[in-house]
């Protein structure tokens, strides 16, 4: 059975559609990758799936996790589920996390709101426990740091780690590499590849990174304008893309071992 | 931390030396001869000489200074013999007018304007927090726009005009409020508290209406910041994002300007406590200006300026205690 | 490559204080963020400057085009030294240098037409302009590969490629020698990043005008570069033609960063380029 199902899902701001009706599937412990340009509504899809739409969004279509239509759900069971069973982690990793509090307590702030009567104490143990799972250094001391005085990739395996710490059975990660540079980048995808084999928890890739893409799914999903243009193994994706906008995006990506006489052009892009 | 502190006071005394020095400059070029208007209109040359030389009035400008200076922190003696005056420290002269202490007249207008001052920032503080915080929640809708468009009145009435208006309405119209007399707090509390709701009022209409704005533009920044998103995307009960992570970001530099504009009133704040006769600093200084009695413009003018440094000080080091970005040093 | 360079850096260094650190008399402590760079560019040349964030290649770049002053080193420009050219004589420095930045919205302002836009480097430096502003102009959109009529229209009207084009058309109105493009295709989308590295590499062929490209993503350098210069900490650890770099990494941090760019696994790639030959 499907850990996540999506059906006839779509995004609408008043008239627009930025998501137009959308499905996909996703068994337990699999991971995903949609890959799309900017405007493409991945971002947006992952959004609906966490019910964080921004204001004025308005959802449709159905959202099946685990049996159960996320949809239909009220916002207050819909709140047990995010960051407790269904975690997130976000492209930007300063500004995702509170410049007023430890990185310590922003992680036990998520296991403490999903487990009633945690202390204080066994939170943070919780939350030294899951720093030292994403290798941060000294956690037990680094628990009680600042955001800003961690380096770029260690803010992002304290989200990583603030993820964990309710041990999720789907992480959606949506650009988590994109602000890193590219030897963290590797280091990043590598920690989330452990975490998913320890854990076996599922994961939603979000990304407009081909390559990065096609290291990280079992799945690929391509997104173009809010439709789904084409989705299938990963294997297939990159060997025989069928639509010819796959096709031309993956013409499109520069390569770093061979040069390509002329990028080319997506037919019908404009630039 | 220490190190700091040093600087900061250093830098402090720097600021104060220079006010101080303009300020004396200011008076001594463009102010006239304080010995003609000491002595009044029956007047001697003999009393004229005197009275310069008691003030040391022929002393060249720096030397002047620095007696004030000697004045302020060690005291000093005006005139010699068996006529000198001791003025202990800090000395800061005498009224020309009524040839009072100007320290002594200071200390005793003080407390009031520090009542003022407290009352006036206690009810902007919570106007406008509260005020901005509705505005941010309803952003967009009628109370939103209802709320803005009184701040900005709020903010363009002048206070003359509005503490007429109101001591119309309030005392003369509707007779909510008694009449102003001046009582001491210990004789009537309940017609010494009554006396200072208008004033404080007044004072707080204005600064209260920019600091709904202020929270309103705040909390609707913070509420976009990815760190909420991040909250949200915890699982966190709203009312716990609001608390912890969209209440401490937008209200923290609330916290420092309060603090600001508190200590700018503590130096007096002229026309409110002019047109609700309250003697407090403002007043003096009103007053001591419309007569030129110099060494009083001079002393309210350095209150000023202090209260004004070292607010801002104090909201540095408030700033550093809120925002773990200013007190701990990033990553090395 | 033979002869003269058209620039030609030598030990660039430049330190920065570090806020914060000054005291009463203590001068701020300094961080060196460019440490002894030197480099040679020829006409028809891309030199790619690669690195992590902080390597210091953009401020090299900077120092290259003198936006910034050097703390010091030398650098020529077609055998004129220009490094402590004062303010006033810049003016020639600009008509040989120009600098296409990487988010072309913030670089070019809102409120001017393209045409004002273009043209705004020759009026600056009181040139002529040939044939007229707004021929001028129509034809150098023609040649960034944007329609001739959008002369009249302002930045928001474009998506961030054409943007793009608009930038490096405001670049090559003085007829530049050198092209400094500082990450000017790094906040591109994939599709669109494609067609302006070909249009970077087209105007190329045919101008003949040297280029330093900066860039973290080493596949596109892969694409534009003829030499790379690998920068971390403010150095330069290897330098070289571009294949020997990529295909014979010698130095070690140089190694590690080609071995973390995430790659399409070349059989999937294989299989789907001899699909598509076939298509």
């Amino acid at each position: 059975m499907s850990l996540l199902s999506v059906r006839d899902l779509t995004v609408t701001f008043g008239d627009t559609a930025v998501v137009g009706g959308i499905g996909f599937d996703l068994p337990k412990g699999g991971s995903l990758g949609i890959v799309g340009e900017s405007g493409s509504g991945k971002s947006m899809t992952s959004l609906a799936v966490m019910g964080l739409l921004p204001r004025g969004a308005a959802r449709g279509g159905s959202i099946v996790f685990d049996g159960t239509d996320l949809c239909a759900l009220t916002e207050r069971r819909m709140r047990a589920i995010r960051g407790d069973r269904i975690a997130m982690i976000f492209q930007d990793p300063l500004s995702s996390l509170n410049p007023y509090y430890t990185v310590g307590t922003q992680i036990a702030e998520a296991y403490r709101s999903h487990r009633s009567g945690v202390s204080r104490r066994a939170a943070r143990k919780v939350a030294v426990e899951a720093m030292e799972r994403v290798h941060i250094k000294e956690a037990g001391r680094r628990v009680d740091d600042y955001p800003h005085q961690f380096s770029g990739g260690m803010r992002q395996r304290v989200m990583i780690a603030m993820a964990l710490s309710t041990e999720p059975e789907l992480i959606i990660a949506d650009e988590p590499t994109t602000a890193l540079d590219v030897t963290v980048q590797a280091q990043i995808l590598d920690l989330l590849a452990e975490v998913r084999r320890d854990t076996g928890a599922a994961l939603i890739m979000i990304t407009h990174d081909l390559a990065v893409v096609s290291e990280v799914a079992d799945t690929v999903v391509v997104m173009r304008h809010g439709d789904v243009v084409e989705t299938g193994s990963t294997e297939q994706i990159f060997s025989d893309p069928q639509h010819p906008y796959t096709q031309a995006l993956l013409d499109a990506v520069p390569r770093i071992d061979d040069e390509i006489g002329d990028l080319r052009l997506l037919s019908g892009g404009e630039a | 931390m220490a190190r700091y502190l040093v600087h900061r006071v250093f830098g402090m005394l720097v600021v104060l030396f220079l006010v101080s020095l303009f300020t004396y400059m200011v008076f001594f070029l463009l102010a006239p001869d304080p010995a003609v208007q000491i002595c009044g209109k029956t007047c001697t040359p003999e009393r004229i000489d005197q009275i310069r030389a008691n003030l040391s009035l022929d002393d060249p400008f720096l030397v002047q200074f620095l007696h004030f200076l000697q004045g302020l922190f060690l005291g000093r003696d005006y005139g010699t013999g068996a006529s000198a005056v001791h003025c202990s420290a800090p000395c800061l002269g005498y009224s020309f007018q009524s040839a009072q202490s100007v320290t002594d007249m200071i200390v005793q207008r003080l407390p009031v304007t520090a009542v003022v001052a407290i009352g006036a920032a206690v009810l902007w503080l919570l106007a406008g927090v509260v005020g901005g915080l509705i505005s941010a929640v309803r952003e967009g809708r009628f109370t939103d726009k209802f709320i803005t468009s009184l701040t900005l009145g709020g903010m363009s009435v002048p206070n003359y005009v509005l503490a007429l208006v109101l001591q119309y309405v309030f005392v003369v119209w509707l007779q909510w409020l008694p009449f102003p007399q001046a009582v001491p707090f210990a004789d009537d509390p309940a017609q010494w508290f009554l006396n200072f709701i208008l004033p404080w009022t007044v004072l707080a209409v204005g600064y209260a209406s920019s600091y709904t704005r202020l929270t309103r533009a705040n909390v609707i920044d913070t509420l976009g910041e990815n760190f909420v998103r991040t909250a949200r995307a915890k699982g966190l009960r709203p009312d716990l994002v609001w608390r912890r992570h969209a209440l401490r970001p937008a209200l923290t530099p609330i916290v420092t300007i309060a603090g600001m504009d508190f200590a700018g009133l503590l130096g007096g704040a002229l026309i409110t406590e002019s047109v609700f006769g309250i003697n407090g600093v403002g007043k003096l200084a009103a007053d001591s200006i419309t007569k030129n009695d110099q060494p009083v413009i001079m002393a309210v003018t350095l209150l000023a300026a202090f209260f004004v440094v070292v607010g801002n000080m104090a909201v540095d080091l408030l700033y550093s205690a809120i925002d773990p970005r200013v007190r701990v040093g990033a990553a090395s | 490559m033979t002869g003269e360079p058209l620039l030609r850096a030598r030990d660039l260094v430049k330190q920065f204080p570090v806020a914060g650190t000054a005291g009463l008399l203590r001068p701020a402590r300094l961080f060196t963020a460019v440490d002894g760079v030197s480099f040679d560019l020829h006409a028809g040349q891309t030199l790619a400057l690669v690195g992590e964030s902080g390597s210091g290649k953009s401020t090299t770049a900077r120092l290259a085009a003198r936006l910034i002053d050097v703390t010091s080193g030398t650098v020529h420009l077609e055998g004129r030294d220009i490094t402590a050219l004062p303010e006033k004589d810049l003016g020639e420095v600009r008509s040989t240098i120009q600098v296409v930045f990487q988010d072309p919205f913030s670089s070019l302002n809102p409120r001017h037409t393209v045409e004002r836009i273009v043209t705004a480097p020759l009026i600056y430096q009181k040139r002529q302009i040939p044939g007229g502003s707004r021929a001028f102009a129509q034809a150098l959109l023609e040649r960034v590969g944007l329609d001739p009529d959008w002369v009249g229209r302002y930045p928001a009207q474009f998506s961030g490629g054409q943007a793009q084009r608009i930038g490096i058309a405001r670049a090559l109105a003085v007829g530049p020698r050198v092209l400094v493009c500082d990450e000017a295709v790094s906040a591109l989308d994939v599709s669109v990043q494609a067609q302006i590295i070909n249009l970077l590499r087209d105007l190329q062929r045919e101008e003949g005008f040297g280029c330093l490209f900066i860039a973290h993503d080493l596949a596109v350098v892969r694409q534009i570069a003829t030499s790379v210069a690998v920068m971390t900490a403010g150095k330069v650890v290897e330098a070289g033609e571009r294949d020997a770099v990529f295909g014979d990494p010698q130095h070690e941090y140089t190694r590690r960063l080609l071995a973390a760019v995430p790659r399409i696994r070349p059989e999937w790639e294989a299989a789907r380029r001899r699909k598509a030959a076939t298509r």
